[in-house]
């Protein structure tokens, strides 16, 4: 596009042209021809140009037009609205944009003025706008609300300048929608306010934050301040320079800061490390300050950082831990001093757990233990000490936690005793969280008190056993006083002389007791030994003799000794008497048994001897020498001893002898050959030896059993005959058993055949028989019957003596009640009162007995036959040891003159005719009564009844 | 008709046999009888040898056993009878005198179906000889 020309109007451009020509004409006058030429030249060019000119100008001016369209387009539809007011504020023109604003069209607007559209608040300002551009000319700016249709505000800013160039001043207006920008000026207010309202806040919070906040507004901290708290710890006014890096002017001198011990530099200050972007905690420092209080601090610093993230300076905290730090120190100090004290302590000191572990011990205790307290604190004590005394302490603390009240105890360790307080430790719950032990080395406090007790004891003790001597001793004790009187005297005086002497003088004793010597002198209070002893004499082994109260003569051997003073002089005496009455007698015992010794050994024929290998002396006793053939004062030694015995039996008799020494027993059976006659003796010995084993010596007896043997060689001969005798019984008894065998096999089988054939000659001839021929063979017939039932009872009898006994419990009240019944069944046409009483249970074999009971009822039931009235009593008592059972009838009875045959094999009493029965049952009866250890027997008179009895002991014991 | 049961009498005493045979013979089997005189011969007979080897036999469909015999008891025949199997099965009982109870309980242990003591009432011996037989000696 063309850049645009300066739009001028042509009618002036060709005033300015003709006048420029004009100028030029002027000038023209003083030219040459040549310039004329030249000036010509140059007219004609410049009229072409002219022209060109002018044909340009047109095209400018087409151009321009068309511009001019262009531009009211753009001044209608700019997003400006464009307003132009007159003097009087009426509008001159409006582009659409403007018009649009206000709701209204142009030509609603062009020639009204705008006040009726605008907010009646803002009227005002309106006009005092308008006259300020009229008036000043110049450019001015306002901000005012339109009012649209419906009411609704539309805040616009108004852009309004004066354009004087027409004749009359119009003053054009750019209207702009400034709601936007309202919006967003409303908003940033708010948050400014907001802004402020934190700042103010944070502000406050800073300064009334207790701890010291310091703002390092710089990286290289030369300039900090700090809160109020910051201010008061550092003792300066609020709002001082706190920096020591700050300018030296500004700069606090009061104060230094010291981590450990040593002086901080001040690039090491936590504030300035913050600044330059570190960030810091707990870096634990002091300010001594000049006065000298010394803060202890716990520094922390966070740096602040710019838009770029540089460090731009810090806040930093502080809190103040001095007052902790002291306490801490304090504690630590008091710690140090009960450490101390602890420590030095004699007395071991220990902290237990509930389970037993040393939580804390002082020096002391785990010196006693042998180690180092870091080596104790922590262990069990049952990895340290003895398991015994490791557990009884814990017993103790278990106790102590358990009963909550402290307690003591001793224990031994090493031989030294320790004497334990225990005390339950507490939490502030008031449960028992430890024990705390003291325990204190008493071993020397209490071996003083062992030593001392032991003393007490022993003292006493040998008190208790001195007077328990003086009270037991047989011998006759007193104590008497230099004049004699008696003092004290044990119960052995009270006793001899039958009443307490205590207090009484010599001359009264003597009226009571009458004293003599051996030869019957009396004796007088003078003439007492006592009365030597008084006089400084110790007298021993004097004799007298002294009558008792009862007038009882006792035998007294007095000794005494004087009692001195330590200066020597008589004080008193001790007397002990002994009574040797019964010694005495003793001795004359002794003496009369020696001799009834020697006579009984005469009698007895033993003689016996004594042999003192130290002293070297064998003595014999009279009745031995007798014996031995060897006169008493003959030398005795081994060989006349060995010459004494028969030659036969000299080597087992040294044999046995020589054992004997050695320790065997010596008890032997041999002969002597004395004036040529042979002697049995029994010699027997009773050895000592000394601890080496060598003898000391012995005592033996020789008996003269002579006689002895040959009876013994009687018996002998005796017993050999017995034993041949029993041989040939027993030899007797097999056969007899065998017989019995024969018998039950051998004799039946002809008593059978007898029978049978006398039976079956009787069926076959018994028709062609006589009557008396068949009377003979059923004679035969019952004869071999009644044979075979004897037969059966033998066998049965020989049975009883072989068969085992079984041993079982037997009732007999049963038993015998059975065998009552099976009678009373067979007998029916009988009338018989039978009588069973009580009956005992006995240990026996119940078949034997059943077969007892059988035999003895059968036997009532059979006597009793010939009795209209029978009566059969059957009944039992005790007697010491066994038990008796009876059978009692009211039968015929029998003469007791032939009792000895009553229990006989095939003994019988009544004939066969009257009374049938092979004889065998009571044998059998009597039989199996004594192989149970019992007795049978009976009592009858003729036609007087018969009772028969048997016993059975109560214990199976015995043989059976 | 199964054929008859023989019995082999084992009896020393000729005056048993006798007996015996009467009672047979009124039970109406004294056909059947074979008697035999020690313990010997009845385990000869038994067995088919000796005297017996090849010699005319039947097997017994019963044994009746004295006990008391020469040579052989009759214990022993028993034992030894008991002991081969092919006379496992033959009834033996035993008829004596003996009223050992040693004897009875021997025999009953050494296999003996019975042991009956010989009664001395001959009724009561022939009866007890019939219920023998009936027992054991007919089809």
């Amino acid at each position: 596009m063309k850049t645009p020309r300066k739009n001028d109007q042509p009618a002036t451009l060709r005033q300015r042209a003709e006048e420029k020509l004009a100028r030029q004409l002027e000038r023209l006058g003083d030219l040459a021809a040549p310039d004329l030429q030249k000036l010509l030249h140059e007219l004609s060019t410049h009229q072409i140009e002219l022209e060109m000119q002018n044909e340009e100008l047109r095209q400018a001016q087409t151009e321009l037009e068309v511009s001019h369209r262009k531009y009211a387009d753009l001044y209608d539809f700019s997003p400006v609205g464009y307003f132009s007011f007159d003097h009087n504020g009426l509008i001159e023109q409006v582009n659409h944009t403007g018009a649009g604003m206000l709701g209204l069209s142009k030509r609603q607007l062009v020639g009204r003025p705008l006040r009726k559209l605008i907010a009646p608040a803002d009227m005002a300002a309106f006009r005092a706008h308008l006259a300020e551009v009229f008036s000043s000319g110049s450019r001015q700016t306002c901000e005012i609300s339109l009012k649209l249709k419906g009411g609704q505000l539309l805040p616009v800013q108004l852009v309004s300048s004066l354009a004087s160039e027409e004749a009359r001043p119009t003053c054009y207006t750019a209207m702009s929608d400034i709601t936007e920008r309202k919006r967003i000026e409303a908003a940033l207010r708010e948050s400014e306010r907001r802004e402020r309202r934190r700042a103010d806040e944070l502000n406050t919070l800073l300064e009334a934050a207790p701890m010291p906040i310091f703002i390092v507004h710089d990286p290289e901290s030369t300039h900090m301040t700090g809160n109020r708290a910051a201010d008061a710890l550092l003792s300066l006014p609020h709002g001082s320079e706190v920096s020591l890096s700050a300018p030296p002017e500004t700069r606090p001198r009061h104060f230094k800061a010291f981590k450990e011990g040593r002086e901080l530099r001040v690039e090491e200050l936590p504030a300035q490390r913050a600044a330059r972007g570190e960030v810091i905690k707990d870096f634990e420092f002091s300010l001594r300050f000049d006065d000298g209080d010394t803060r202890h601090l716990l520094g922390y610093g966070t740096p602040l950082l710019d838009e770029q993230g540089r460090p731009r300076g810090a806040v930093h905290v502080l809190v103040d831990i001095t007052e902790r730090k002291r306490a801490e120190e304090a504690q630590r100090e008091n710690e140090l001093q009960a450490s101390a004290l602890i420590n030095s302590a004699d007395e071991s000191i220990l902290l237990f757990s509930l389970a037993g572990e040393f939580l804390a011990v002082n020096s002391t205790a785990a010196r006693r233990m042998g180690l180092r307290v870091e080596d104790v604190v922590g262990k069990n004590c049952r990895d340290i000490l003895p398991p015994h005394l490791a557990a009884a302490r814990i017993a103790k603390v278990e106790e102590i936690v358990r009963t909550g009240g402290p307690g003591s105890f001793e224990d031994e360790r090493a031989g030294i005793i320790f004497e334990h307080s225990a005390y339950p430790v507490r939490d502030v719950s008031g449960a028992v969280t430890a024990v705390a032990v003291f325990s204190r080395d008493i071993t020397e406090r209490r071996q003083a008190e062992l030593a001392r007790e032991r003393l007490t004891k022993e003292l006493h003790q040998l008190a208790t056993e001195l007077d328990t001597v003086f009270a037991a001793l047989p011998v006759l004790v007193s104590l008497h006083d230099r004049d004699g009187r008696y003092l004290r005297v044990n119960p052995a005086v009270k006793a001899l002389f039958g009443f307490d002497p205590t207090h009484a003088n010599r001359a009264e004793i003597a009226g009571r007791l009458r004293a003599r010597l051996p030869d019957g002198r009396p004796l007088t209070v003078e003439s007492m030994p006592s009365s030597r002893v008084l006089l400084g004499e110790t007298v021993s082994g004097v004799e007298y003799l002294l009558d008792d109260a009862q007038g009882r003569e006792h035998v007294m051997l007095f000794n005494a000794v004087p009692l001195r003073t330590e200066e020597g002089q008589v004080a008193g005496m001790v007397l002990a008497q002994m009574d040797i009455t019964e010694r005495i007698a003793a001795e004359k015992a002794w003496r009369q048994s020696q001799l009834d010794m020697a006579r009984a050994q005469q009698v007895a024929q033993i003689g016996s001897w004594r042999l003192d290998v130290r002293r070297n002396v064998l003595t014999w006793s009279e009745e031995n020498h007798r014996i031995f053939g060897i006169p008493e004062g003959t030398s005795l030694t081994y060989e006349t001893f060995l010459a004494a015995i028969h030659p036969d039996d000299r080597v087992y008799v040294d044999t046995r002898w020589q054992a004997a020494l050695a320790g065997a027993p010596y008890d032997i059976e041999h002969r002597l050959l004395v004036a040529g006659q042979v002697k049995w003796v029994r010699e027997k010995a009773y050895l000592e030896f000394e601890s080496d084993g060598s003898l000391r010596g012995g005592f033996g007896i020789t008996q003269d059993i002579s006689e002895r043997k040959r009876a013994e060689a009687a018996i002998r001969g005796l017993n050999e005959r017995l034993g041949q005798k029993v041989a040939e019984l027993e030899a007797v008894n097999k056969e007899l058993q065998g017989f019995t065998y024969s018998v039950s096999h051998d004799l039946r089988a002809p008593i059978r055949h007898i029978a049978g054939f006398a039976q079956l000659l009787e069926k076959k001839l018994g028709p062609a028989l006589t009557a008396e021929g068949r009377e003979f063979l059923t004679y035969i017939t019952s004869a071999a019957e009644k044979l075979g039932v004897l037969v059966d009872e033998l066998l049965e009898f020989s049975r009883m003596g072989r068969a085992e006994i079984g041993r079982a419990e037997v009732d007999l009240g049963t038993l015998v009640s059975e065998v009552v019944e099976n009678f009373r069944r067979k007998t029916p046409s009988r009338r018989i009162d039978w009588q069973v009483g009580e009956l005992p249970v006995v240990h026996g074999d119940a078949t034997m007995l059943r077969f007892v009971v059988e035999n003895l009822i059968a036997n009532a039931v059979k006597f009793t036959g010939p009795k209209a009235q029978a009566s059969i009593e059957i009944g039992y008592r005790e007697d010491g040891g066994r038990h008796i059972v009876f059978v009692k009838d009211n039968g015929v009875g029998f003469d007791m003159t032939h009792y000895n045959k009553l229990f006989g094999v095939f003994q019988r009493l009544h004939s066969q005719e009257a009374f049938p029965g092979t004889g065998i049952g009571l044998a059998n009866v009597q039989r199996i009564i004594h192989r149970h250890g019992g007795e049978v027997w009976a009592e009858s008179k003729i036609d007087q009844g018969a009772t028969f009895s048997f016993s059975l002991p109560k214990e199976t014991k015995g043989t059976i | 008709m199964t054929p008859p049961k023989y019995i082999l009498i084992a009896e020393d005493d000729e005056a048993d046999v006798v007996l015996m045979r009467i009672v047979f013979k009124k039970c109406g089997i004294a056909e059947q009888v074979v008697v035999t005189r020690d313990g010997e011969e009845t385990l000869d007979y038994l067995h088919c040898r000796g005297p017996y080897l090849g010699g005319a036999r039947f097997a017994p469909g019963l044994v009746l056993l004295d006990l008391k015999m020469p040579k052989l008891s009759g214990l022993e025949v028993l034992k030894q009878i008991r002991s081969d199997a092919r006379l496992q099965a033959t009834p033996v009982v035993i008829f004596t005198s003996s009223l050992d109870e040693e004897d009875k309980a021997e025999c009953l242990a050494g296999g003996a179906d019975e042991f009956v003591i010989k009664p001395i009432n001959f009724e009561a011996y022939a009866a007890e000889l019939e219920r023998i037989v009936r027992a054991y000696a007919t089809n």
